[in-house]
C-alpha cells in the first residue's frame, strides 16, 4: 500500500491506524484521524493507491504524524521522509524504516521488531511512558544518526544501536538489555541503572557511583557483536578482538548494570 | 413520575421483591404522584441508589495519587460525550470520571473516608466538581494535636468542643481514626504496636483516643458512629488488635476496611485468615459495624492516612511512594499494589474478605466496599457481588488462586450465598442506616428519590455493572446504563456546635502555618449542601 501525504500544514496528526495490520483487516475508507483537534477520514489527509500490497510505503514527509506503526504486529512500514513522535511505540513486530528523522518516544515500550532510521532520533528512544516501570521489553531500534536524551530509559531487554551521538541520561534507570553507542555519549549515562549493558566505542564521562572492574575481551560481546553485523552496523574486527574497560553501577541502585567502553 | 410494576427491593421497609409501583414528586418519594411520566419496570429489580460509606474520591491524598500514576489514566482514557465530561479512570480516575461511573453502578451517595482538616478545602473544590452522587467526608482525628493535647490533659470537655468545632470548620460528617497515636509516631520514625502503647512524646494510648473519641461522638450525637482504621492494619498477626479495640468500646463503633486488619499468622510465611475470630466476636457484639474493603484482583493504588504502614508496604513492594506529613494534623503515604491471583498473601486477603462477608451473619453490619482505590477500584462492586450471591463463582476463582488459600482460609467451607435483599442491605439500606441518613437507603414515602433499577439476568456481574435506570433527586440521570443526565448532588456535614476559643485560636497562630481565618471552610464551597443536626 502506498500512501502521499495531501497535507501541508504543520497541524499534529494522531495515526495510529497506519499499520499494516490495521490497514489490512479493517475497511480503509473508515479509518479516522486526529488533525489537530479534529476527527478526520485516513482517505482525507492522503491519497491512498496499490491497496493490494500489505507492506505500507508512505511517500513524502511525515514529520507531524504521530504513532505511526504503533502496536503493530507484522509487515513493514517504509517512510520516505520524516516521520514524527512515537513511532512504532509498544509495536510487538513487523519492520519500521525511515529515510528521514523520527521523533521523541520511538518505541517506546516496544515488545517486538526492528526500526530502523537512517536519520537523527528525538528523546526518549525505545524508553517507558511517563509511569510506567518498564520502557523496550524486546525487539531493536538501529539509529544512523544521533539521538537524543534518556534513550533506553527503563528498557529491560532488546537492543538499541545509536551509531552517531547520543545526549544525556542514556540508559537511566534501565534494568536490563544493551545499547551500543559508536559516537560520543552525553552525561550521567546509566544514571540509576539497575542492570544491563551499555557499549561506549568511545570515551565518556561516567557518573562517580560506577566502580571500574577490570580491562578485557567480554567473550559474550564477541558473539554479540559478530551477530550483529548482519544488521549492517560499523562493527571493525578491532571492536570484536578489542579490550574494553567495564565498569558496574549505578551503585546507588541495585550495581548491576555494567557500561563497557572500547579500548582498541 | 411513575415506576411501573418493578420488583421492589427496600428492606429498610422490610419489602422483599414485591411487585409494586412507586412515585415521585419534587425529588421525593411519594404516596401517588400526578405527573404523566412513567417507567415500565416490569421485569426490572428497583432498589434504593446505592450508599458506599468507605471511598476515597477527593481530596490531597488522592490528588497525589493521580499526579503519581500516569501509568494508570493511559488505559483508561475517557473521552467526552454530549453529555458528559472527558477524563481519565482506573484507579484513581478523575472527579467527573468517578461521579460518572458510581451513577452508572447505580450509587448515588458517597463518603470520602479519610480527610486531613487542613484539606477540607481541597475537598470540598473537589466535591463541587463531581457530579450525579451526594457527597460527605469524614476529617481525620486520631492523631491531631488538639486531640491528643486535651486528651494528655484530661479536659473532655474541651476536646467535646474541639471536635464539634472542626466538625463545623471543615463542614464534615464524623468522626474518623486512622491507626490512632500510630501516625503521630511515624513523624518521629515510629510507631504504635498495640492499643497501650504511648503516642511518641504524649502520655496518651490509641485505647484512650478510641475511648475519648468514642465517647464525644455519643455525647455530640452525631449521626455515625466512631469511623475506624485500626492499629497494625496490614500486619499478620492484627485479628487480635482488631478484636481488642472493638472490646474497648461500649459505644457504637465501625470498623473499616476490616479485611486488612481480620489476619493470623506470625510473620508473612505463616500468614493466615483471623476472620473467624473476627466475625464471631461481632456476631456476638451489636455494637459494632464494619465494612469489608474487599480484595478485586488487579490494579490498585493503596493511599491511607496510615503513614508508617505505607513505609512497610513501598519496602515490601519496591514500587514509587510518596510520604506526606499533614502539619499538627495527621499524614499520609500512598504506594500503587497490584493483587495478583498466583500471590499466596494476595489470594489470602482476597479469601479473607469474603470470609468476613459470609461468617458474619448480620448483613445490616457488614458493608460492602473495596476501600476505593487500596484493594481495588469501586466499579469492581458488581465483581464482588457476584462472588457473593454465588458460590459457583467464587469456587471457579478460588481454582485459580494459589492453592494454599484453602489451608490458610476456611472459604471453601462456607456455602452461604447472599440473597438479592442481602445485597440490598449490604449496599444501600444498611449503609444509609449506619450513616444515620434517614433519607438515604430505602423508599418510604418522604425518602429522597435516589432510585436504581436494575435488569436482572442470569451473570449477577453484569446485572449490577450497569443500571437500567438510575433516579436522583426525581430526575432520571442514568438510562441503559449511560449517563443521561448532568446533575450536582448535595454535600452532608453536621452542626455539633462548637467554637474557636482563644486556646485553639492561640495555638493555631503560634504553630499553623496558616492564618486560623483561613482555616474553616466557607459555605461558599458548598454549592449544594445540606446541614444534618446532632440528637
Amino acid at each position: 500500500m502506498i500512501l502521499r501525504p495531501k497535507f501541508k500544514a504543520k497541524m499534529p496528526i494522531e495515526a495510529e491506524c497506519i499499520s499494516p495490520d490495521i490497514l489490512a483487516e479493517k475497511r480503509i475508507e473508515n479509518l479516522e484521524v486526529y488533525h489537530g483537534n479534529k476527527r478526520r477520514k485516513l482517505s482525507d489527509l492522503f491519497e491512498i493507491l496499490d491497496v493490494k500490497t500489505k507492506d505500507v510505503r508512505i511517500e513524502g514527509d511525515v514529520g507531524n504524524v504521530k504513532y505511526i506503526g504503533a502496536k503493530m504486529r507484522s509487515g513493514k512500514i517504509i517512510i520516505d521522509g520524516n516521520a514524527g513522535m512515537h513511532l512504532g511505540s509498544e509495536m510487538e513486530g513487523g519492520e519500521i524504516f525511515v529515510e528521514g528523522d523520527a521523533g521523541d518516544w520511538v518505541g517506546a515500550e516496544m515488545r517486538g521488531g526492528l526500526i530502523r532510521i537512517k536519520g537523527n532520533a528525538g528523546n526518549l528512544v525505545g524508553a517507558a511512558y511517563r509511569g510506567s516501570k518498564v520502557g523496550m521489553r524486546q525487539g531493536m531500534i538501529i539509529v544512523e544518526g544521533d539521538a537524543g536524551h534518556e534513550i533506553g530509559e527503563r528498557m529491560k531487554r532488546g537492543i538499541i544501536a545509536i551509531l552517531g551521538d547520543v545526549a544525556s541520561f542514556a540508559g537511566a534507570h534501565m534494568k536490563g538489555g544493551t545499547i551500543l553507542c559508536f559516537g560520543n555519549m552525553g552525561e550521567r549515562t546509566g544514571a540509576e541503572m539497575d542492570r544491563g549493558t551499555i557499549i561506549a566505542f568511545n570515551p565518556l564521562q561516567l557518573l562517580p557511583t560506577f566502580h571500574y572492574n577490570a580491562t578485557y575481551n567480554p567473550v559474550f560481546l564477541r558473539f554479540c557483536l559478530r551477530e550483529l553485523r548482519k544488521y549492517d552496523l560499523p562493527i571493525a574486527d578491532e571492536h570484536i578482538t578489542g579490550r574494553y574497560e567495564r565498569y558496574n553501577g549505578d551503585l546507588t541502585e541495585l550495581g548491576k548494570g555494567e557500561i563497557l567502553v572500547w579500548k582498541g | 413520575m411513575m415506576i411501573k410494576n418493578g420488583t421492589v427491593y427496600d428492606p429498610l421497609n422490610g419489602i422483599d421483591g414485591e411487585r409494586m409501583d412507586i412515585f415521585v414528586e419534587n425529588g421525593k418519594i411519594v404516596e401517588e404522584s400526578k405527573e404523566k411520566e412513567v417507567i415500565d419496570a416490569s421485569g426490572l429489580m428497583v432498589m434504593p441508589g446505592g450508599v458506599d460509606i468507605h471511598s476515597h474520591i477527593a481530596g490531597s491524598k488522592i490528588n497525589i495519587g493521580r499526579l503519581l500514576r500516569p501509568e494508570d489514566h493511559r488505559k483508561d482514557v475517557v473521552p467526552r460525550t454530549e453529555i458528559t465530561r472527558s477524563g481519565v479512570g482506573y484507579t484513581v480516575p478523575t472527579t467527573f470520571v468517578t461521579g460518572y461511573r458510581y451513577a452508572e453502578l447505580g450509587y448515588t451517595t458517597v463518603a470520602e473516608a479519610a480527610v486531613p482538616p487542613i484539606g477540607a478545602r481541597h475537598v470540598h473544590e473537589e466535591f463541587a466538581d463531581t457530579p450525579m452522587i451526594d457527597k460527605m467526608m469524614f476529617p481525620l482525628m486520631g492523631n491531631n494535636y488538639f486531640v491528643l493535647k486535651y486528651i494528655e490533659e484530661d479536659e473532655f470537655e474541651k476536646l467535646k468542643n474541639f471536635v464539634a468545632f472542626l466538625l463545623n470548620a471543615t463542614k464534615g460528617y464524623a468522626i474518623k481514626m486512622v491507626n490512632p497515636g500510630g501516625v503521630e509516631s511515624w513523624k518521629w520514625g515510629k510507631n504504635v504496636e498495640s492499643l497501650d502503647d504511648k503516642v511518641e512524646n504524649y502520655d496518651v494510648t490509641p485505647r484512650e483516643v478510641i475511648t475519648n473519641l468514642a465517647k464525644v461522638n455519643e455525647e455530640l450525637g452525631l449521626p455515625h458512629s466512631v469511623h475506624v482504621h485500626c492499629n497494625n492494619l496490614g500486619a499478620p498477626g492484627n485479628f487480635e488488635t482488631t478484636i481488642e479495640t472493638m472490646s474497648a468500646l461500649r459505644e457504637r463503633i465501625h470498623i473499616t476496611h476490616i479485611q486488612f486488619n481480620s489476619y493470623a499468622g506470625e510473620d508473612w510465611a505463616s500468614f493466615a485468615s483471623g476472620a473467624p475470630e473476627v466475625a464471631n466476636y461481632i456476631n456476638k457484639n451489636e455494637h459494632v459495624t464494619c465494612d469489608v474493603g474487599q480484595v478485586v484482583f488487579g490494579d490498585a493504588t493503596t493511599m491511607t492516612a496510615d503513614g508508617p504502614w505505607q513505609h512497610t508496604l513501598y519496602k515490601l513492594t519496591g514500587n514509587k511512594w510518596v510520604n506526606s506529613d499533614v502539619e499538627m494534623e495527621t499524614g499520609a503515604g500512598i504506594v500503587p499494589y497490584v493483587f495478583r491471583e498466583r500471590n499466596l498473601v494476595n489470594a489470602i486477603q482476597w479469601a479473607i474478605g469474603l470470609e468476613l462477608f459470609l461468617l458474619i451473619e448480620d448483613p445490616w453490619r457488614v458493608y460492602l466496599t473495596t476501600d476505593h482505590p487500596n484493594a481495588g477500584p469501586f466499579y469492581h462492586y458488581p465483581k464482588v457481588i457476584s462472588w457473593l450471591m454465588s458460590n459457583e463463582k467464587r469456587g471457579e476463582l478460588l481454582a485459580k488462586t494459589h492453592k494454599g488459600v484453602s489451608k490458610m482460609t476456611t472459604l471453601s467451607d462456607i456455602d452461604r450465598e447472599y440473597s438479592l435483599y442481602e445485597i440490598a442491605i449490604i449496599t444501600r439500606a444498611a449503609t444509609a442506616k449506619a450513616l444515620g441518613l434517614r433519607d438515604k437507603g430505602h423508599l418510604g414515602i418522604g425518602a429522597d428519590a435516589d432510585i436504581a433499577i436494575y435488569k436482572l439476568e442470569d451473570d449477577f456481574e453484569r446485572s449490577f455493572s450497569r443500571a437500567k435506570y438510575v433516579i436522583k433527586d426525581g430526575e432520571i440521570v442514568v438510562r441503559d446504563g449511560k449517563i443521561a443526565k448532568g446533575h450536582l448532588g448535595r454535600t452532608f456535614w453536621v452542626d455539633a456546635g462548637g467554637e474557636a476559643t482563644d486556646e485553639i485560636k492561640e495555638i493555631f497562630s503560634e504553630y499553623y502555618t496558616l492564618n486560623f481565618e483561613n482555616y474553616p471552610v466557607q459555605e461558599e464551597y458548598l454549592p449544594r449542601q445540606e446541614v444534618i443536626s446532632c440528637k
